[in-house]
């Protein structure tokens, strides 16, 4: 038969565009890579945007990864209209990371943890008004004194943010409110926000809430737990300073039904009675991680109560409560959790 | 149990249990649209599968008929492609022509199923593998130019390099 290399079979050609790019999509990016270069066909099929969206490319400054890192520096080179996701980490020169950023015009999300940002990332970012993640955990901000009032409602679609100990001022935290699709907030090291922003907060975002974390401290009431109550997507919650924080608003975590995750640390409010009846409720005992440091009530029946019908548990702390550090419970405890990660002091 | 009998291009009829035909959503819709009737034995034509792909493609649909539905893809989530089962392996231990004929018969039935175990042998072909070696697997004529192909080995370099 001419035209054909005596191969009997259908080749891959027979498979349409969509159904190539199926495959790619199954691929890590070494491969995506190599699929380019194969022939014109694959090439085109290669660099179709919905190959590249899933893909997070990560430079990082840290010593050791430095041959990965300088692999993907190139790759943001020569495919920086394909990056989407990018997370750039341990970098301590602002410069560099801008340069970095510069190149990628088509972010949908931008992580810049372990780095030190500097004050013009405020305009940097404006660059970018389809972002949808924004991380910036653990990072320094260059100039101490300042602040970052970056307007977060510029981003219409923001889903997710995370931040470090800057990033939020009275300046801007109305623009937190204002960002209708953003239902993952984590801010737990911000300190002095005030229960109205936080109230205000709670309640624009109550139907779409999915992971809050917060520093908590005077801001955070029990009011706000009970708004918090309200929130039927919310599966991850955490509660840094929780001193302020009575048992009417302990009850009230009962009520998240899809909760997976809880985290309230200091508090010396809440009594053995009513951590027992919260953490004995049917939505409580179906998580996956809980952590109750420095809860003065915590006593070895609650313990006992998590270690029995808390059947999801993969993690739990419960550092320095004192009702169960002075005993020789420890040794109990570990024996009591055998399959999962137990931090006690 | 009622049965329905799918016709291949080539005209040869499978009577199957409607239950397993129903896991291709192309024929459960069209099920659907004409109504069936249990008295009557339908002939459903389907002109794009040959008769050995169509026993292929049954004989998959039945040994999967009672898996649980398959979750909503994820798009941020990678992909796997290391959980193929060893039934679904042995199953298609079949030239490469059979592999894309199945595709495609996968692809126009919309068996989600078939087609992401099938997609995922595929991509298991190309993982790890140079643009030279994915031709040769696949018979790929390479035709860039012999400028293009320079540019190819030049932003590859510090790929070669190890």
């Amino acid at each position: 038969m001419p035209g054909f290399d005596g191969d009997a079979f259908p080749a891959i050609d027979i498979l349409p565009d969509e159904i190539i790019i199926y495959i790619l999509k199954y691929l890590p990016l070494e491969s995506i890579l190599a699929c380019e270069n194969v022939c014109h066909r694959w090439r085109k099929l290669a660099r179709d945007a919905s190959v590249w969206r899933p893909i997070q490319i990560v430079y990082s400054g840290k010593p050791g990864q430095s041959e990965v890192s300088e692999k993907n520096l190139e790759i943001i080179s020569t495919h920086s209209e394909h990056i989407y996701h990018l997370k750039i980490q341990y970098v301590y020169s602002y410069p560099f990371i801008q340069s970095i950023i510069d190149k990628c015009d088509n972010l949908l999300s931008l992580e810049i943890v372990m780095c030190r940002i500097g004050k013009e990332f405020d305009d940097d970012i404006k660059k970018w008004p389809h972002l949808r993640k924004l991380n910036m955990k653990n990072s320094l901000l260059l100039l101490s004194n300042a602040d970052l009032p970056i307007q977060y409602d510029q981003f219409e679609e923001l889903k997710y943010l995370s931040l470090s100990d800057f990033g939020l001022t009275s300046a801007n935290c109305d623009s937190l409110v204002n960002c209708k699709y953003l239902s993952h907030i984590l801010i737990e090291k911000i300190r002095n926000l005030d229960t109205e922003f936080i109230t205000k907060l709670i309640l624009s975002k109550q139907k779409i809430l999915v992971t809050l974390h917060i520093y908590g401290g005077d801001a955070v009431n029990d009011k706000c737990l009970c708004l918090l109550s309200q929130c039927p997507s919310l599966k991850d919650l955490a509660i840094i300073r929780c001193e302020n924080l009575t048992d009417v608003g302990l009850v009230c975590l009962a009520n998240l039904k899809r909760i997976e995750h809880l985290q309230v640390w200091n508090n010396v409010q809440f009594s053995e009675v009513n951590l027992l009846k919260t953490l004995s409720s049917d939505s409580l005992v179906k998580l996956q991680s809980l952590s109750l440091s420095r809860i003065g009530n915590v006593s070895p029946v609650i313990v006992d109560v998590i270690s029995e019908y808390y059947k999801n548990l993969k993690f739990l702390a419960v550092y320095q409560c004192p009702r169960i550090i002075n005993t020789d419970y420890e040794k109990q405890l570990k024996s009591k959790f055998r399959n999962i990660d137990v931090v006690l002091y | 149990m009622p049965n329905i009998k799918l016709q291949s291009s080539d005209n040869e009829v499978f009577p199957v249990d409607i239950e397993i035909a129903k896991c291709s959503v192309t024929i459960k819709t069209m099920l659907e649209d004409l109504g069936v009737d249990d008295e009557e034995e339908e002939v459903v034509p389907l002109p794009n599968v040959n008769s050995a792909i169509l026993k292929k493609v049954i004989q998959w649909a039945t040994y999967h008929k009672d898996d649980p539905p398959l979750p909503e893809d994820d798009e941020n989530k990678e992909k796997r492609t290391d959980d193929i089962s060893s039934w679904d392996a042995d199953f298609l231990k079949v030239d490469q022509g059979t592999l894309f004929e199945l595709i495609l018969a996968a692809n126009y039935l919309d068996i989600k199923g078939l087609l992401d175990v099938t997609c995922k042998t595929v991509a298991n072909m190309i993982k790890g593998k140079s643009p030279e070696e994915i031709r040769k697997t696949f018979n790929i004529k390479n035709d860039f130019t012999a400028a293009e192909e320079d540019q190819v080995r030049k932003e590859n370099e510090w790929c070669e390099e190890k």
